[in-house]
């Protein structure tokens, strides 16, 4: 019985690392979504393309669905 | 699909770039085949695919994992394929060479967080040098070009 207790609280332990892991990574996955959007601009100065909406919009795209998903895991995890 | 071509010829689609001279005109824009994209595009496939079947090894072998555990996994695995995806496809995209009727210009993007500009007259050139290796570049038309400056030493790899 003892054994189960321990093992549970372990298996706990080891969620909520996991949590708080998963969080940070999203939230650098956030950040980076920024620097992705700032490189297009740096980068359209460079080499102005037609292609240069169509990247944006993919980088915004990009930055909202890291976001969500970062909001999302925060009420997943943290309660 | 022009704008994503290899060997572009008087381009219209790019607007402008860095440091162009007034009356300059742009003669060729060169980038990669885009057949050397294959090796990254496989593998945002395999990415994408890995975490179903990875779920398909776990509910088979009887690992019961809680459902917000497996769901956040998966969200982060197919955020990263698409960061490096994403990143890939804009490395061979900024990855060219523009030929103006004045100057050679070579435009290299290593990532996010390295690029690098090198240009040289034409009057600077003082060899060229081709090269084509491997069975495959010899059916895709792929050659490597060197031109050799004298003051620098440099090459410049085209």
């Amino acid at each position: 019985m003892m054994d189960k207790e321990l093992t549970d609280q372990v298996y706990k332990i080891i969620l909520n690392m996991f949590g708080y892991m998963a969080i940070a990574l999203l939230f650098v996955e956030v950040l980076f979504a920024g620097v992705i959007i700032k490189q297009i601009d740096l980068l359209h100065q460079l080499l102005g393309t037609k292609l240069t909406p169509f990247l944006k919009f993919f980088a915004y795209l990009f930055l909202a669905g890291s976001i969500i998903i970062f909001l999302y895991s925060i009420t997943l995890f943290i309660k | 699909m022009r704008i994503l071509s290899a060997i572009i010829e008087n381009p219209k689609e790019y607007i402008h770039f860095a440091d162009r001279e007034p009356g300059e005109v742009v003669i060729f824009l060169l980038r990669k085949h885009p057949i050397t994209n294959l090796p990254w595009i496989i593998t945002t496939f395999v990415l994408l695919v890995l975490p179903t079947i990875l779920n398909y090894v776990l509910k088979v072998s009887g690992i019961a994992l809680p459902e917000q555990f497996g769901l956040v996994t998966n969200f982060i695995f197919y955020l990263f394929a698409a960061i490096y995806s994403f990143e890939s496809f804009l490395i061979w995209y900024y990855n060219v060479y523009i030929v103006t009727d004045k100057r050679l210009i070579d435009i290299d993007f290593y990532g996010f967080f390295y690029k690098k500009v090198s240009e040289t007259q034409f009057n600077k050139i003082e060899d060229t040098t081709y090269s084509q290796s491997g069975c495959l570049k010899y059916y895709l038309i792929m050659e490597m070009f060197f031109f050799k400056l004298p003051q620098s030493k440099m090459s410049l790899n085209l």
